[in-house]
């Protein structure tokens, strides 16, 4: 039912969004009759659509980087020494990723602080791999 | 230098990050609303603005209601109680213009919501007017005169119809509409649920045999007779 309305509040503040934060007061404004109660909803309960809302296409943009460079990352990992934290990281992050469509875990502080470790697990494989690419070609 | 650079730029961080915390903590706790610094009032000008646009002078209502909406225009109570203060400072035909604009922001706003409610009426306009009287209902706030505004409403044919095409959309707001309370148990209550009933409406099945039970208990066979009728084709909820 929120993400009705919400898809509507994307449309009316795409693409540069309505600003962070103002989720609350935005959906207000166009929730439906239908749906309205004495019970307010704070949050979109899908995170990509709140983000969508809130900072519009770049917000978005932003979130597809994020995930692509996850995705890589782990691809990377896979041939690597240590792969497992850094695939354990990755689906810290999938996860994450995935319950987002249902909720909103990282605007949690202690989900942010478990992304953040999740990111530093798999940074270090994707660094490493870049490195040693780099390393290779200096060979040559 | 640097060091001194440095120290100041930390210092200001953490100014803005007390003012900004003390603001936000302020929603949940209003008596924080006067300890917040100027500069950082958002959600604690919406406190003190709720407090002064009544009790206060006219001009410092004004001032006050002004800064708000300047700091967070988007809420539909903002421009409310902004209106509220043109009133007072006698400015009517611009407190009607924020009270309209208001009311064009969501179903929340009480205030706007029963200033659109009786321009609606006024303006021979019964389907905005229930839909208005509806949103009213889904807040089923006390403070809200519900069963005077649903008696003016349902005290003509027209408005009747209206209310019956409002209930035929499912909504919420039903729920707090159809129970049964001693301020809004009229006879038209009960022509209203007949007239949606045939117009195709499926109300909830508890809402009305809580009705008819309540009707059956006054000896009121003939509005009980109206929702019995209606039960036949509710609808059970989820």
């Amino acid at each position: 039912m929120i993400w009705e309305d919400a898809r509507y509040s994307v449309s009316r503040y795409w693409p540069v969004g309505a600003g962070m934060a103002t989720f609350d007061e935005v959906f207000q404004a166009d929730e439906s009759l239908e749906y309205v109660s004495q019970r307010r909803a704070g949050r979109a309960h899908n995170d990509y659509l709140e983000i969508a809302i809130e900072a519009g296409a770049f917000g978005l943009a932003l979130v597809a980087a994020w995930a692509l460079w996850a995705f890589v990352s782990a691809w990377q990992a896979i041939a690597a020494p240590q792969r497992w934290p850094a695939l354990g990281g990755f689906a810290i992050l999938l996860t994450i990723g995935l319950q987002s469509v249902l909720d909103y875990p990282l605007r949690n502080q202690t989900m942010l602080c478990l992304a953040g470790l999740a990111v530093l697990l798999l940074a270090p494989v994707a660094s490493r791999g870049t490195r040693r690419s780099g390393d290779a070609e200096n060979m040559q | 230098m640097i060091r001194a650079l440095w120290i100041t730029l930390m210092a200001s961080i953490a100014v803005c990050a007390v003012g900004a915390e003390l603001d936000r903590a302020s929603r949940r706790e209003p008596a924080l609303s006067a300890v917040v610094p100027g500069p950082f009032r958002s959600f604690a000008q919406e406190r003190l603005t709720t407090t002064v646009v009544r009790s206060g002078t006219p001009a410092v209502a004004m001032d006050t209601a002004r800064t708000l909406v300047r700091r967070r225009p988007l809420p539909s109570e903002h421009l409310s109680l902004l209106a509220i203060a043109e009133e007072r400072n006698g400015d009517r035909a611009g407190s009607g213009l924020l009270i309209q604009a208001a009311a064009r922001r969501g179903w929340r706003d009480s205030i706007a919501q029963q200033a659109m409610f009786d321009i609606a009426l006024g303006a021979g306009d019964p389907a905005e007017a229930s839909r208005r009287l509806a949103a009213l209902w889904s807040q089923n706030e006390d403070q809200v005169p519900l069963g005077d505004l649903t008696t003016r409403l349902l005290a003509t044919p027209q408005g009747r119809k209206a209310m019956a095409e409002t209930l035929k959309t499912p909504g919420r707001w039903q729920k707090a509409f159809l129970s049964p309370s001693s301020e809004n148990m009229s006879k038209e209550l009960a022509e209203t649920i007949a007239e949606a009933d045939r117009a195709g409406a499926r109300l909830d099945c508890t809402s009305l045999g809580r009705l008819g039970q309540f009707y059956a208990g006054q000896k009121r066979t003939d509005e009980e007779a109206l929702v019995t009728g209606a039960i036949k084709n509710c609808t059970k909820a989820d």
